[in-house]
């Protein structure tokens, strides 16, 4: 009896521990978007490029903040990494950098400095110990990471190619990407599952990859560009993590290239369904809740959430559809092959390219 | 992207990894010296060299001149049959044929004695650079990194004045784009376009920019490769230990 009662105590121990280590990281998320935002009212970014800045980093850290209040801790995280590089970028993008012939050795020098600090950020990350970080939290980690290289290696070009003041808002918003890379790294948020098995995702892309180019056509092609453009982009991110063996961040990558895909052909949601999605959702979420370490898939449960509880427009019907249906259809299956082969244990061959990264 | 078309065919079987330069444990194992480098498993499969160096033609390495449509089907048949030989368990024979010669990369140790005409057709005599030490920056009107890294050598040559002496040898570039490119740059600076006989005195150069630095007797002290993001320190403080 009284070992079903000191039982009964861990849980509840653990139960609290968990959920507390949940707090924290919210209250911590928290003090991060209460910090940027006082850093933006007493030192405003204006920026002639950017108008509308104030309105959209305004907007930015109002979506922040409501995610987190709803207790959706990795799309805070999302907003998080939107709004941190945005403003880094655009204050960045103030900097004088002098006149004429100075202000590209003055961007070298900035660059360069930068870039050795960014340098250090990954070396940090890729050594780092994962045992006890959600996936999500990796996947976010690695994302950000994985993007950071072409943001430099995109930021030179352009300070070379255009001017010098443009190569510098790129600069910028690799730094926000490495700062929320730090932040991240030190928030008290356990795992709560064991972790899911992770490999090369590189078969699954080529074939959307096929897929979206086939998809590639009038009227389709013209009356939906951006949205190739944004499946692209996702795409080609996806491949990168996945060549650089960042395989949640691959994962997440290619789960939200398999929503904007579906998006194509998705028609519009009436009402009847409109109602079922909510119940899907709710119920999908709780699912992910008391399961091993799904956290990646609770990522995107937490954007269907979102999507669906507010003024939504039929775009948002229509992801907050696909992410109930097809997206944790894909993880499933994805994260089971995984599994089936490790099961079998067959060896993978690998192969290695060693590039020059920064030209 | 040719190595992940063809990593792609063996879903599930192959898994591809990018690394790189500088922190790739298994380039550092093999000692190469440049880039790109590909391998299969821990097999060294395709060095710098396979894919042809500056002022070199047709058969200067297994896919050069790599531009080619044709050695790239090469490579890609090439490395199918090479991960093939992996999966059948034959590492071995992928070794034996794949074995890469030890004077694969040619990296020199000397300032070699090259010729050359500078842009307003005077002949550079690198007799007169004795008793200094020299920079020699390899690079290309098509090259982005190589224009900034041009601004800072002037800055560099004004830094250290006649204690230095800085040339740039331009490759695979147009006479007029090189003139166009340099004529707002520092006139201290010697500037030629290199033909393939001098670029291939100066070893294997697979990729721009390639920077060689000599001490004051023109033994070769750093080669860099592409231009690292602690470019300048590097340069500094190579240069510091050897202009006094």
């Amino acid at each position: 009896m009284k070992y079903q009662f000191a039982i009964a105590f861990l849980l509840l121990t653990l139960s609290v521990a968990a959920q507390s280590g949940a707090q924290d990281a919210e209250s911590q998320i928290r003090m991060r978007i209460d910090r940027l935002e006082q850093a933006l009212q007493e030192k405003p970014i204006l920026n002639a490029d950017f108008p509308n800045f104030k309105e959209i980093s305004g907007e930015s850290i109002r979506s922040a903040r409501e995610a987190v209040s709803n207790h959706r801790v990795f799309q805070s995280l999302e907003r998080l990494a939107q709004l941190l590089s945005y403003v880094q970028g655009g204050r960045r993008g103030t900097e004088h950098l002098g006149t004429g012939s100075s202000a590209l050795p003055a961007f070298e020098a900035k660059w360069a400095k930068a870039n050795l600090e960014l340098t250090a950020v990954d070396q940090q990350i890729r050594t780092r110990n994962w045992k006890n970080t959600p996936e999500a939290l990796r996947a976010l980690i690695e994302s950000a990471l994985g993007k950071v290289v072409p943001l430099m290696a995109g930021s030179r070009g352009f300070a070379l190619s255009t001017s010098p003041a443009d190569g510098m808002f790129y600069m910028g918003q690799a730094e926000g990407l490495g700062e929320f890379v730090k932040f991240c790294a030190s928030l008290n948020l356990p795992r709560t599952g064991k972790a899911i098995p992770a490999r090369s995702l590189l078969p699954e892309l080529q074939r959307l990859q096929e897929k979206v180019n086939a998809a590639f056509v009038p009227p389709k092609s013209i009356d939906q560009h951006p949205r190739f453009i944004a499946l692209n982009a996702t795409l080609k991110t996806a491949l990168e993590l996945d060549a650089g063996k960042f395989y949640r961040g691959a994962l997440y990558q290619y789960l939200d290239a398999v929503r904007s895909f579906g998006i194509l052909d998705t028609a519009e949601l009436d009402a009847g369904q409109k109602g079922e999605l909510k119940n899907k959702i709710a119920a999908l979420r709780a699912t992910l809740r008391a399961s091993k370490d799904d956290s990646i898939l609770e990522i995107f449960a937490e954007r269907a959430e979102s999507q669906v509880s507010s003024a939504a427009t039929p775009d948002e019907w229509r992801s907050a559809f696909l992410i109930s249906s097809q997206v944790v259809l894909v993880c499933v299956v994805v994260c089971e092959v995984v599994a089936m082969a490790k099961r079998t244990s067959r060896k993978t061959i690998q192969v290695t390219l060693v590039r020059w990264p920064y030209t | 992207m040719l190595v992940q078309e063809v990593a792609a065919k063996y879903p599930g079987q192959v898994t591809f990894v990018s690394e790189n330069f500088g922190a790739s444990k298994l380039a550092e194992r093999f000692g190469i010296k440049g880039y790109p480098s590909v391998f299969v498993d821990d097999v060294l499969v395709a060095n710098p060299r396979d894919f042809g160096a500056f002022g070199e033609g047709t058969g200067s390495g297994r896919y050069a001149p790599w531009r080619n449509a044709d050695n790239q089907a090469r490579f890609k048949t090439d490395l199918s049959h090479m991960i093939e030989l992996i999966a059948a368990g034959r590492k071995d024979v992928l070794k034996k044929e794949r074995a890469i010669p030890a004077e694969a990369f040619r990296e020199i140790t000397e300032l070699p004695n090259f010729k050359l005409f500078d842009l307003t057709g005077k002949p550079i005599d690198i007799a007169k650079f004795e008793g200094r030490p020299v920079v020699v920056e390899f690079w290309a009107t098509w090259c982005l990194p190589c224009r900034s890294t041009l601004e800072w050598l002037g800055e560099l040559k004004r830094k250290y004045g006649d204690n230095l002496v800085v040339a740039a040898l331009a490759v695979e570039s147009p006479e007029e784009g090189v003139k166009s490119m340099t004529k707002s740059l520092s006139p201290n600076i010697h500037w030629a376009i290199a033909d393939a006989p001098t670029a291939r005195l100066f070893g294997d150069i697979t990729a721009v920019p390639t920077m060689f630095m000599f001490n004051k007797s023109g033994r070769a002290a750093k080669i860099l490769y592409g231009a690292p993001p602690d470019l300048h320190e590097q340069v500094i403080k190579t240069l510091e230990g050897m202009v006094r």
